[in-house]
């Protein structure tokens, strides 16, 4: 693998609740390569976006604490000052949203606050960042980009705004970028749009990239590796296609063999029983068991620990092979 | 179907069913657990029932004084808090003058609850052209100050009680009928208010069912607020002639008839005041306890 | 079921839903006292469709395409502009008894879960609410609340007395469909229903839809934008875009041999999850045109890569057999498109 863009290890994350503290991030540890894309696949409450955010440091400080290591380019993130976190987010690293409406602020211009981006990360004249605006603007495949320029948020139909945050997200050639469902709230043929602009994007600027989704296809679409979260962990990692194809933890397949893709009509579908446990309860055990066909004495016991296996395939799991 | 009345052995017997605490149930415990509201619920429960319970508490007639006992100090024997400038008793007084002043203060607000809550549900439920008629009715009212608004119509109607509580109540309505608007229109847009007309409710059916109670708790809250508005301009209307008239004991015709003794006995004089005040901010700060404490899920 | 069976003698299989040149459009500005040219959202325009007992028809489209809007004039929450709905050929809407008798007959689930449950009521109150409405005495609303509860997979003792808040949305959703049923609905509507819910969770939902089609011989209308989620559990689909009716045909007929370019178009932005098959070039580009300025003649011209003249001057018909549709000049040898077959 080339140069690690991130380094995580050990990431935790607790949220301060009235009933005590809750772990909604347990041990995660992802590598990124320059110019790779992770797919994190998992349900609501899994805590992949919270994951995402942990990067960023974007949770509320005093509800919610971060431990662990998370280098992004050989820093460690965590121990930045408030001057440099302000540098690094938007800088080095930027996110995209689900809901780009919130992402713009309403009363300026989509052109004036992408070039306000690029004034504050590279100290750009305001002439040379319009026209920076402008190029990134026509990168992301926004039509007559000039009078887009000065445009209001509101004035842009759903799939424009997306590619106009990509563009915002882009203004400081970041390294990292993370993405948050970014296409779950467009239509199928505006998805597909994107998801390719992202793919391109991605591969010409070398950009490492974390896509949280909750849509399998939408991670195949565009991953290299995927890590599954369930319940706050990660659950198996390794490259998109050994995954996908051949899922060694149960949830893996379970969540796989659940999708309606290919589902023939009026066979019933093999869904996973039960739901996701609640965080502030969780089973002494593997936080699956509960909801696994393959669960055993041990995994009602004891929590599996995330394995490396061959082809750098880490699964967490006692019953691993047996699946596959 | 009988496919229902075949199966419906098999439910279990309705005993060990499982009942949530409901949300006013947990409105309510809360409310009791925060220290300020809990406070404020004492303090206002103690005035009220001073005001209620006056003839047992006190020997002395609240309308007779005696002259050579006047401007009393508070601490004398007899009358603790000191004696007014006809030397009645003030103690007696205030706690009369209680009835009077809270039934100013209250009624008026009830009264508009009733008539511009019905209005403002109405208009918010309905929307459309009923919608604008009312609520550009009630712009008109709201286009003058409030107070300014209450003293014109309590003098236009002449002195008195019953004059003044027409007044203030006119002069509430309009808030209440933009609040419980809003409300209802919120409410009004919501999918469970569809799906129960899906269902073929009729509009009061969904009204009574599904609307009253899920706008009731901003409208409470801002009711218990003006609650504590209507105090003071119901102590005001009295202050200025418009409201009781003496003999009759009400704690802002109170402070007009006491203001010349201000130098004399300042404590006696500003004892009125300082029942508004506590009730007045009783009210306010119970307002702001009760929308923290509705501030579930 | 005894209301069904008789339902059921009607000879040669009338249709049991019957919908006939519904529209609607909603008025945006101009026209009125200050005067200006009236202008108009052509929400929908001219559905037809056929539902038969025990079948479910897919809306399938993207926002804005009057998917939503559609379920809503049907269920006259919202009053069409024109079009008739029968049920087993009672037309509706003529008088509020109708009306009512239709709504019991019909029944709709919406999207949020946790917005059409009311939060002051328990999970039992909100069953029973639309079966009281009809006159169903308390204690059997209750009762049957239960059995419902049951039914879609809650234990009546632990769920009955909770609130909409204490539940996740799956169970929530669970909820709602009981609520649906609990009025013994012959047709239930489906907005996006499983749309919000997680993948495994979506899953159990739609095997539960499965099997309470079959218990109470169901039809379903079920509108998603989720096309894998449509062809599981539709019998016909009908695609729909800016208002119009482009595709209508048995869900596999349209999915394996789509003719309009739009279905074409949806049906290739399905994503596959074999990283092996991915897409390489978007099938069309750009957002669907604001149904405030739709384009003159077919509304999919803009975007549609067979673009000919005609299809920017006329609007096209509707062609095929009563089972099989598709509005295209591309495939009606009298329009005279240059790219047609015949």
């Amino acid at each position: 693998m080339n140069t690690p863009v991130l380094n995580v290890r050990d990431l935790v994350v607790e949220f301060k609740t009235e009933d005590g503290a809750v772990t909604a991030v347990n041990k995660v540890g992802i590598q990124l390569g320059q110019g790779e894309v992770l797919g994190l696949i998992g349900e609501s409450g899994s805590g992949k976006s919270v994951t995402l955010r942990a990067l960023l440091r974007l949770l509320p400080e005093r509800k919610s604490s971060i431990s662990g290591i998370v280098e992004v380019d050989g820093r460690n993130v965590l121990e930045m000052s408030d001057k440099e976190l302000r540098a690094y987010r938007g800088g080095e690293t930027s996110m995209i949203f689900q809901e780009p409406a919130t992402a713009f602020d309403p009363v300026y211009t989509v052109g004036f606050q992408i070039s306000e981006s690029i004034r504050n990360h590279l100290g750009a004249s305001r002439a040379e960042a319009r026209a920076r605006a402008l190029e990134l603007l026509k990168l992301v495949g926004i039509p007559s980009p000039e009078t887009r320029l000065d445009n209001y948020p509101h004035e842009m139909s759903g799939g424009m705004r997306q590619r106009a945050m990509i563009a915002l997200a882009l203004a400081s050639s970041p390294k990292l970028l993370l993405a948050d469902e970014p296409t779950t709230a467009l239509d199928a043929t505006v998805q597909i749009q994107v998801i390719l602009l992202l793919r391109e994007l991605q591969r010409d600027l070398r950009m490492g990239v974390i896509f949280v989704t909750h849509d399998i296809g939408v991670a195949a679409e565009i991953s290299d590796q995927v890590a599954v979260m369930y319940a706050g962990r990660i659950v198996e990692n390794g490259k998109a296609r050994d995954v996908l194809k051949t899922p060694h933890h149960p949830y893996t397949e379970g969540l796989l063999s659940s999708t309606v893709h290919g589902a023939k009509k009026g066979e019933t579908i093999d869904a996973i029983p039960g739901m996701p446990p609640n965080l502030a309860d969780m089973p002494p055990g593997c936080a699956f068991a509960p909801r696994c066909r393959y669960a055993t004495e041990i995994c009602h016991q004891e929590k599996p620990e995330l394995e490396t296996g061959a082809n750098g395939r880490r699964v967490a799991c006692f019953h691993a092979l047996e699946v596959a | 179907m009988t496919m229902i009345s075949e199966t419906q052995n098999k439910v279990q017997p309705e005993a060990q069913v499982h009942v949530s605490r409901g949300y006013w149930q947990t409105v309510w415990r809360n409310l009791r657990r925060d220290p300020v509201a809990a406070v404020c619920m004492i303090v206002l429960a103690l005035i009220f029932a001073g005001a209620i319970f006056a003839p047992l508490l006190t020997r002395y007639d609240p309308a007779v004084g005696s002259i050579v006992s006047r401007l009393k100090p508070v601490g004398t024997e007899g009358h603790i808090l000191g004696t007014d400038e006809q030397g009645r008793d003030m103690l007696t007084r205030l706690l009369y003058g209680g009835r009077m002043s809270l039934l100013m203060g209250t009624v008026p607000v009830l009264l508009a609850l009733v008539i511009g809550g019905s209005l403002g549900t109405i208009a918010g439920y309905f929307g459309g052209r009923l919608n604008t008629v009312i609520m550009r009715a009630a712009d008109v009212l709201f286009a003058f100050p409030s107070v300014l608004l209450a003293v014109a119509i309590a003098g236009a109607l002449g002195a008195g009680v019953g004059n003044a509580l027409v007044a203030l109540t006119i002069v509430l309505i309009p808030p209440l009928l933009r609040v419980t608007e809003s409300a209802a229109t919120q409410v009004r847009a919501l999918d469970y208010v569809e799906a129960a007309q899906a269902s073929g409710a009729g509009s009061l059916t969904i009204i009574r069912v599904h609307v009253l109670g899920n706008m009731l708790g901003p409208v409470l809250v801002y009711s218990t607020s003006l609650l504590s508005v209507a105090i003071i301009m119901a102590a005001g209307l009295s202050f200025i002639g418009l409201g009781a008239k003496p003999p009759t004991a009400e704690w802002g015709l109170m402070l007009n008839t006491l203001r010349t003794a201000i130098y004399s006995q300042p404590l006696v004089t500003i004892l009125p005041g300082l029942f508004i005040f506590l009730v007045s901010l009783s009210f306010n700060l119970l307002s702001d306890g009760l929308r923290s404490a509705m501030d579930v899920s | 079921m005894n209301d069904m069976t008789a339902n059921t003698a009607t000879p040669g299989g009338t249709p049991k839903l019957s919908v006939r040149e519904l529209s609607k459009r909603f008025h945006v500005s101009g026209g009125g006292l200050m005067g200006g040219e009236a202008r108009y959202v052509h929400a929908v325009s001219d559905v037809n469709f056929n539902l038969d007992k025990g079948t479910t028809i897919g809306i399938v489209g993207e926002s804005g395409c009057g998917k939503s809007t559609t379920a809503r004039l049907i269920m006259h929450l919202i009053n069409p502009d024109s079009g008739k709905i029968s049920l087993d050929g009672d037309p509706v809407g003529a008088d509020p008894a109708s009306l009512k008798k239709f709504r019991r007959d019909v029944q709709m689930v919406f999207q949020d879960s946790s917005a059409s449950l009311n939060p002051r009521l328990t999970i039992e109150q909100s069953i029973m609410f639309g079966a009281t409405i009809h006159g169903t005495p308390k204690a059997e609303a209750r009762k049957r609340s239960h059995y419902l509860l049951n039914r879609v997979g809650l234990d009546p003792a632990r769920f009955a007395g909770r609130y909409p808040h204490e539940l996740s949305g799956g169970q929530r959703q669970r909820v709602n469909i009981a609520r649906a049923l609990a009025v013994q609905p012959k047709v239930v509507i489906f907005d996006e229903a499983v749309s919000a819910l997680d993948k495994s969770v979506e899953a159990q939902v739609l095997n539960l839809l499965n099997e309470l089609r079959e218990e109470f011989e169901l039809s379903y209308i079920f509108i998603s934008h989720d096309l894998h989620v449509v062809r599981y559990i539709s019998d016909t689909v009908m695609v729909m875009y800016l208002g119009q009716v482009v595709e209508y045909g048995p869900v596999e007929d349209v999915y394996n041999t789509p003719q309009h370019p739009y279905t074409k178009a949806l049906l290739s932005s399905m994503l596959s999850v074999d990283p092996d098959d991915r897409t390489d070039a978007a099938p069309i580009q750009g957002d669907p045109p604001s149904p405030l300025d739709l384009p003159s003649g077919c509304c999919f011209s803009p975007r549609c890569s067979h673009v000919a003249d005609i299809c920017r001057s006329l609007s096209p018909r509707i062609t095929g057999t009563r089972t099989r549709q598709v509005a295209c000049h591309l495939v009606d040898p009298a329009a005279g498109h240059p790219e047609c077959a015949t």
